[in-house]
């Protein structure tokens, strides 16, 4: 087992710090109610990821392109995503969540498309969906690593800010005069971060560190933002790592999977925890 | 007292093209409260967003900067994601303070309040903590849309007197949208109005 860890050191450091960098996108995330709109943009990246794939295969090219294409495409296919359904939201459409659906809809089926245009990308479809973190190469896990970290930062630096600004969003919509330059930030880091996310550990460890701990925290605890995004921030990477010691040890069980059964449980138990020993109000 | 705000001969018109208002002049002072009033529909929030956003700049002169210019929209949703407490609404201004948040929200918050929820605490509370954390902001321009909805009579008179003690403490001047029916109100308490309905486009 220890043998086991010691291989896949790396790849548990840049998967914990990417669930925590995600976990704290997603506070925000949810706080602006962007959530349908954060799960388009993420159909969006794993379309350009597919496409990526594809070229490199039908142009056979290797090396660094192996890396860099599925990226690049990635981020543009989710910037085109996120631009189009900001104009939903920016025209003040009725109902945006149904246009979502539809925006969504659209993407998978041009992803299932793509797959069958470059026949061999049906098993990397399966993996960028369903994702598996035990996979990731070295040069992928130090990309996810530091992207993780620079969230983190980001996130920490500007925490109050991006707070603030989440929560005039969401009390005043469209009305809300937002600081620009914050905004185009905030922006920023969400699309880098689906884009590698997605193309790396997978659209469903992706949805998931970025929606559960701040959803479980929101539905149970009472004590604030402290309490908010400290639940978050443990959560998160903390399934992470014993998701994945587990399913090493059980070569049997998937990692995404088991991390985030691990996140539901754990997170239940923290809730009961912290419920117990009154500690909602610090 | 400074201008704060000049404005000449404004007209606007609905996103439509259709013409709203028209030939509107009026100035902000410093230390000065202003209100806006007229009925449902005349254009009072398109004109504090064209205030803002100072989209008709030939029309409009303001002297202070945007950064110094604070803005309360009306709510669009009550309920927050995160289950805030009133302190954390109010600590995202830097210079909130605990122990002085009575005198600096001029009356209008007590101590005891702020480990209320956000979630769950009553318009008029939510209100009020909206527009305290403006205050704590110490903006030389308050602009405030309907800063009286969801207000009973006692916390609206709180609301008008904070805002008086606070324009001639900081000389901030405070343009507010507000109600026909408030017109006793801001009457009470020596508040110039401008009747949009003058300037509503025939």
């Amino acid at each position: 087992m220890i043998e086991l860890i010691q291989l896949y050191k790396w790849s548990i450091l840049a998967s914990t710090l990417l669930s925590m960098g995600l976990a704290l996108l997603g506070i925000h995330l949810a706080s602006r109610d962007r959530a349908m709109q954060t799960i388009c943009v993420g159909q969006g990246a794993m379309l350009g990821v597919l496409l990526g794939i594809g070229v490199l295969q039908y142009l056979e090219l290797h090396g660094i392109l192996e890396q860099i294409l599925p990226l690049t495409t990635a981020l543009l296919t989710s910037i085109a995503t996120f631009a189009l359904s900001q104009s939903y939201l920016n025209r003040g459409l009725a109902s945006a969540n149904s246009h979502f659906g539809s925006l969504f809809a659209i993407l998978l089926a041009l992803a299932y498309l793509c797959s069958t245009l470059f026949p061999a990308l049906e098993s990397h479809m399966a993996q960028r969906y369903f994702g598996d973190v035990a996979t990731i190469s070295d040069a992928e896990s130090m990309m996810i690593g530091v992207l993780g970290l620079g969230s983190i930062v980001c996130m920490s630096f500007f925490y109050k800010r991006f707070a603030e600004q989440s929560f005039d969003q969401a009390l005043y919509g469209g009305l809300s005069l937002p600081d620009r330059s914050l905004l185009r930030l905030f922006e920023l880091t969400v699309l880098l971060c689906l884009s590698l996310s997605v193309q790396t550990v997978g659209y469903l460890f992706t949805l998931a560190c970025l929606f559960i701990p701040t959803t479980l925290s929101a539905r149970h605890l009472k004590g604030g933002m402290k309490l908010h995004t400290i639940f978050c921030v443990i959560l998160a990477p903390l399934a992470t790592l014993l998701g994945f010691i587990l399913s090493l040890g059980l070569s049997r069980l998937p990692t995404v999977p088991t991390i985030i059964t691990i996140m539901v449980v754990v997170g239940w138990i923290l809730v009961q925890i912290l419920k117990h020993r009154r500690l909602e109000g610090g | 007292m400074s201008v704060v705000l000049e404005v000449a001969d404004l007209t606007i018109n609905t996103p439509g093209g259709s013409p709203l208002l028209s030939h509107l002049s009026f100035s902000l002072r410093s230390g000065q409260i202003l209100a806006i009033t007229g009925p449902n529909g005349i254009g009072k929030t398109t004109l504090l967003q064209a205030l803002l956003l100072d989209t008709h700049s030939s029309h409009m002169i303001w002297n202070t900067p945007p950064h110094e210019r604070a803005y309360l929209p009306q709510l669009h949703n009550q309920y927050f994601h995160i289950n805030l407490t009133l302190k954390d609404v109010l600590s995202f201004a830097d210079s909130f303070n605990f122990q002085r948040i009575e005198e600096e929200s001029f009356g209008l918050i007590s101590r005891t309040m702020l480990e209320r929820a956000w979630n769950t605490a009553s318009g008029g509370e939510r209100q009020k903590t909206l527009i305290t954390r403006l205050l704590l902001k110490r903006s030389k321009v308050l602009i405030l849309d309907e800063p009286m909805n969801h207000l009973d009579k006692s916390s609206q008179k709180k609301v008008i007197e904070a805002l008086h003690r606070f324009a001639a403490q900081e000389r901030c001047a405070v343009l507010m949208v507000t109600h026909e029916q408030h017109a006793n109100l801001l009457a009470n308490h020596k508040i110039e109005s401008i009747d949009l309905e003058q300037w509503a486009s025939k």
